[in-house]
């Protein structure tokens, strides 16, 4: 009796063990899709929230500006895709670390060359000759 | 047993299917290729490249302003913009054209805007991808 309970076992961990093997082998499957979907959603996210900030700054964070009247009180006429470089100076320098912080990006910056993280960038033209550039803003996720 | 043991089997069999759709994250959004267009839009007109001279009424034979458009301006700035960024850009002055050869491939984005060429509103077709 004994010797046939122990070819019972036998048979049962021969038959389990490949069920084992392939379940072993979904479970990681599973764990690689389900890291890639969330690395995709991140990116595309922080690629959104980037193209926002690019958007803001092409027309209105840091493009030339007529101001009427007071800076509080008076009207502004924006020129959509012409960059000042003293306002993208302004915003580098006492905006991007708010708005990133208050976004969830770090290290966002925002300049005529490719920075660290992920970046897009925008055409824009820059001076009185319009010279064509492209304007950077990249970060990273928080 | 037989039956869990398919079930796994099938199971693993789909997950190789589902291991082929699995892609990596596309480069550029299709919201990021508009907004691209809409620059390359803006700073043709911002290059003076709709500007047209107000011709004369003596001229009888004025020159074709679409081909004068894109030869003087719209063409060497797409061909700057190509240079700088890799961008693929066609102008047409047709609202079919979208539907033509020339329509981008995937990825590409058209847009559709209004040009008064010789005092006629046009429906001109700007292609990028």
């Amino acid at each position: 009796m004994k010797q046939s309970k122990a070819f019972v076992s036998f048979d049962l961990l021969f038959a389990a063990l490949p069920v084992l093997i392939m379940l072993s082998y979904l479970f990681t499957v599973i764990a690689f899709a389900t890291e890639a979907a969330n690395t995709y959603q991140d990116s595309a996210e922080l690629t959104q929230k980037l193209s926002s900030i690019a958007d803001y700054l092409v027309k209105r964070g840091a493009v030339e500006r007529q101001l009427q009247g007071t800076e509080f009180l008076g009207t502004a006429s924006y020129r959509p895709n012409v960059i000042d470089e003293v306002e993208l100076g302004k915003f580098q320098y006492y905006q991007a670390e708010e708005l990133g912080g208050w976004m969830g990006i770090e290290n966002l910056e925002a300049s005529f060359e490719a920075g660290e993280g992920t970046c897009v960038y925008r055409l824009v033209v820059v001076g009185e000759e319009l010279e064509l550039r492209k304007l950077y803003v990249c970060g990273e996720a928080a | 047993m037989k039956t869990i043991e398919a079930i796994i089997s099938l199971m693993v069999l789909l997950s190789f299917a589902s291991l082929t759709l699995i892609q990596p994250p596309q480069e550029s959004s299709e919201l990021t290729k508009y907004q691209l267009a809409e620059d390359v839009w803006r700073i043709a007109y911002l290059k003076g490249c709709f500007q047209q001279e107000i011709s004369g009424v003596e001229d009888l034979a004025p020159s074709d302003p679409t081909n004068d458009m894109e030869e003087y301006c719209l063409n060497p700035l797409f061909q700057e913009i190509h240079e700088e960024t890799g961008l693929l850009i066609d102008f047409s002055d047709t609202f079919e054209a979208s539907a033509g050869p020339n329509r981008p491939g995937e990825g590409g984005v058209i847009l559709h805007k209004v040009v008064v060429l010789n005092g006629v509103p046009t429906q001109t077709t700007l292609a990028v991808e």
